[in-house]
Formats: structure tokens, C-alpha cells, sequence
């Protein structure tokens, strides 16, 4: 009976913990009882081990449809039967006639590297060092790749549905660099969009790029221009994560203003408590 | 208070709520299902289901509680139209999916494996149980309103369930497994 009472406890010790502490009499019973102490230690090793599994990333499809959805759902807040349940497909080479170029212009692109590449894989033979030729030109497409996918999602961030902007920042994930275009495009939404779940996408969006000093400057810059408090706490969350200290001034300015909303004043003052 | 904003029309307020869970919740799906597809699609329907019940949300009832509640009712729908598939998976410790689940997500790593196995071998009430206050890491009182049932209950299920994977997890890894 008492075991089985001290197992039972041994369990609930670890509701949201991830390393309780054992109470002395929990301690004092496993210091004589092998088969409780061998469980203590399996839940140890079990709760470690299942504290441990990573969580797995879904794709970009589930946002967008998510924005798409909430989209529709505003178009017709009050309709009875509520959104459709559909999932909306993305409609990337649909929505605007200079997609369909840009399109074409990958499309072009895909095939030329396609050609080269064959021509330089009958070159191999009778060329020396034909693989730094196939590789510059690799490198070089890839390159033009990029910039156009970049000229795209900026493009794309001007329009006019707020779920298209939306997923128009997400294209940035699959970026390596920065472009200063893609930055301005970035910086702009983040300080003006008039859609909040816009500027959120794109603090996202930013936060990968948070080691870049033009970026920093650019947050530190945003803070007092947002107006919504969810982005002040999720920017003075990013600030605190970054350590930077210039953000302290903007924090100190919305602790001080008497519009700032409570939850937002507590952050700002935990946060300033931080950036020491 | 995100959750109210969008009760009283301001439906913007659902973006942030999204931001916060929708990963939660689809890593609750997944390790209940096993399929990344099916998962986003169940996530996408309980933000579907937020929206379109929003009326009925009530000020006092915690949002986190109120969202797991949808999300349990759309895997049982889920499950009852697939059964059959499932028990197939239940039953098979070496399907497809478990395996691609387990390289993917766990790095190949054989113990790792072993976990997420053991888990997919309990019953689905307790692997649900387990996945809403482990992985979730909800407190057993919202677990209480999530289930209908009293804290003191779920307290013994937890510890039923920890029991019983803990049998698994370590019987398979002394048959051979790599668990320590």
C-alpha cells in the first residue's frame, strides 16, 4: 500500500516539472526500497526522454491557409454558416498577371541551366577542369534563382489582400541573405502595414536576420511605432531574447505613456529589469 | 483576452493566437496520427472550428482548455472515419509512417525510436493523455476540463499511463532495443 501510494506521488511530481525535487518522505521510503527507487530512476530516464523529442516544423501550407481562411471569414464576418472547410491550395502563379512573367522568366532560367548543364556534361570529357565551369554556372543561376524569388515576394508584399502579404513574407523563408530591397520591403511592412497579422509575419520574418546590425537598428526603430499590443510584447520579447540595449529608451517611453496598456507597461518593466 | 477580442468580431486577434499554438497543435496531431498531411489538416480545421464557434466561447473558460477540447473532438471524428487504418498502424510497430516519423523527427536515433514506438503501442485515451500533459504541457486541472473529468481522475490515469509505457519502453529496450 505504501508503495503503491509513493508511486502514484512519484507521478504527479512531474506535472510541469522538468526535474522535481523528491519530499523528504518520498526520499526516506526509496532509501529503503529497491523496486521504488528503480522506478524513480526508469521515470526519470522516461520523462528525460520524452522531454526530449523535438517538435516538427509544419509546412508554409498551414499558414497560408490559415490567412487565406481568416481572410474569407472577414469578407463575410456574420454569414451563418461560417468559413468554408476547405483547404485553399496556394495560388502563387495565379493571382496577378506579372507573376505569370516572372513565372516564365523562372521557367526560362530553369531551362537554360538544364541545357548548359548538358553541354557542359559533354564537355567533361574533352575539357580539363569542366566541373569549376558547371559549378560557377550553377552557382550563377542559382544566384538569379534567388533574386528572382526575392523580386517576387517583394512585389507581392504590396498586395492589396492582407493573406497574400502574408504569404508573400513567408516566401522569405526560404531565403539565405537579406537583400536591402527585401530588408526595405521587410522594415516597411513591419512599420506600416495596416494589418497586424502582417507586421507580425514579418517581425518573424526579421528575427532570422536579428544578427545583421541594420536589422537590430531597424527593430529597436519599430518598437515605438507599434501601436498594437501584441507586437510591443512579442518586440520587447525579441529585444530581451537579443540582448540589445538600445531598446531600453523605447521601453522606458512606453512604461512612461499613459496610453500603453497594462500587460505591456508589466513586460517593458520585467524587460528593462533585463537589459541591464 | 485575444480570444474575446475575436468572440466581439475582432477576428485579426485570431492571428496571434494561431502564431502561438498552431505548432502545439499540430505535433499533437502528428504523434497521434503519425501523418504530417493529416495533421496540418486538422490543425487548419480546429482554427476553422475557433472561428466559426466563436460565439460560444465563454469569458471564464481558459482558451488553451477550450482549444484542446476541439482538437480532441476532430482526432475522434478523424479516428472513427479511419479506424480501420489506424488499428492497422496500432497494431504494426514498424509501419511506414512510424518509421518515417521516427528518422525524421528523432534523427535516426534508435532510442529515440523506441520512445515514440512505446508510445504509439498504448491505448489512444492514455497516449492522448500523456501527449496533452507532456508534450503540451497542460496542467492536469485544464486536462480536467478538457476530459470532463475530476483532477483526482486524471491524476490516476496519468499514472496508469506512465506505468504502462514505462513497462513497454523499457521491456523493448531489454529485448534488444538500445534504451538505456
Amino acid at each position: 500500500m505504501k508503495c503503491e501510494k509513493i508511486s502514484r506521488q512519484m507521478t504527479a511530481l512531474w506535472e510541469n516539472s522538468q526535474e522535481p525535487s523528491l519530499p523528504e518522505d518520498v526520499r526516506r521510503h526509496l532509501g529503503q526500497c529497491e523496486s521504488c527507487r528503480e522506478e524513480w530512476e526508469q521515470l526519470s530516464v522516461l520523462m528525460a526522454e520524452l522531454d526530449a523529442v523535438e517538435e516538427v516544423q509544419p509546412s508554409t501550407r498551414l499558414r497560408e491557409n490559415f490567412y487565406s481562411m481568416l481572410d474569407n471569414a472577414k469578407a463575410a464576418p456574420e454569414s451563418g454558416s461560417g468559413p468554408k472547410n476547405t483547404l485553399i491550395e496556394p495560388t502563387i502563379w495565379k493571382f496577378t498577371p506579372w507573376a505569370g512573367s516572372i513565372a516564365a522568366g523562372l521557367a526560362l532560367l530553369l531551362a537554360g541551366f538544364w541545357i548548359g548543364s548538358q553541354q557542359t556534361d559533354s564537355l567533361v570529357e574533352s575539357v580539363p577542369q569542366p566541373k569549376t565551369v558547371a559549378a560557377q554556372e550553377l552557382e550563377s543561376l542559382q544566384g538569379q534563382i534567388e533574386s528572382m524569388k526575392e523580386m517576387m515576394a517583394v512585389y507581392m508584399m504590396e498586395q492589396r489582400s492582407a493573406s497574400k502579404r502574408i504569404q508573400a513574407v513567408g516566401y522569405t523563408d526560404e531565403m539565405s541573405k537579406l537583400s536591402p530591397d527585401l530588408f526595405e520591403a521587410l522594415r516597411q511592412r513591419l512599420n506600416q502595414d495596416d494589418n497586424v497579422n502582417v507586421r507580425l509575419a514579418s517581425l518573424n520574418a526579421l528575427t532570422r536576420f536579428a544578427h545583421q546590425e541594420n536589422v537590430r537598428a531597424a527593430l529597436v526603430d519599430s518598437l515605438p511605432r507599434q501601436i498594437h499590443p501584441v507586437m510591443q510584447i512579442m518586440l520587447i520579447d525579441l529585444m530581451v531574447g537579443i540582448d540589445e540595449k538600445r531598446a531600453r529608451e523605447p521601453m522606458q517611453q512606453l512604461l512612461n505613456s499613459a496610453i500603453t496598456p497594462l500587460e505591456v507597461k508589466d513586460k517593458a518593466l520585467r524587460g528593462l529589469g533585463q537589459l541591464l | 483576452m485575444l480570444m474575446l477580442a475575436v468572440k466581439n468580431g475582432t477576428l485579426d486577434s485570431l492571428g496571434p493566437l494561431f502564431e502561438r499554438y498552431h505548432v502545439k497543435l499540430f505535433n499533437f496531431f502528428l504523434r497521434l496520427t503519425s501523418n504530417r498531411e493529416t495533421s496540418e489538416d486538422l490543425t487548419q480545421s480546429v482554427f476553422q472550428r475557433i472561428l466559426r464557434f466563436r460565439h460560444t466561447y465563454k469569458e471564464n473558460y481558459p482558451f488553451r482548455a477550450w482549444m484542446y477540447r476541439m482538437a480532441r473532438n476532430l482526432h475522434a471524428d478523424h479516428y472513427r472515419k479511419h479506424k480501420r487504418s489506424m488499428e492497422t498502424f496500432d497494431e504494426s510497430h514498424h509501419a511506414e509512417d512510424s518509421e518515417q516519423l521516427a528518422v525524421d523527427a528523432m534523427e535516426n536515433k534508435e532510442r529515440k525510436q523506441n520512445l515514440l514506438e512505446a508510445l504509439h503501442r498504448l491505448p489512444l485515451e492514455q497516449r492522448e493523455l500523456l501527449l496533452l500533459s507532456r508534450f503540451e504541457g497542460l496542467k492536469y486541472d485544464e486536462i480536467s476540463q478538457i476530459k470532463g473529468i475530476t483532477v483526482a481522475a486524471i491524476k490516476v490515469r496519468v499514472h496508469r499511463a506512465m506505468a504502462r509505457l514505462r513497462e513497454i519502453y523499457f521491456e523493448s529496450s531489454e529485448n534488444g532495443g538500445n534504451a538505456q
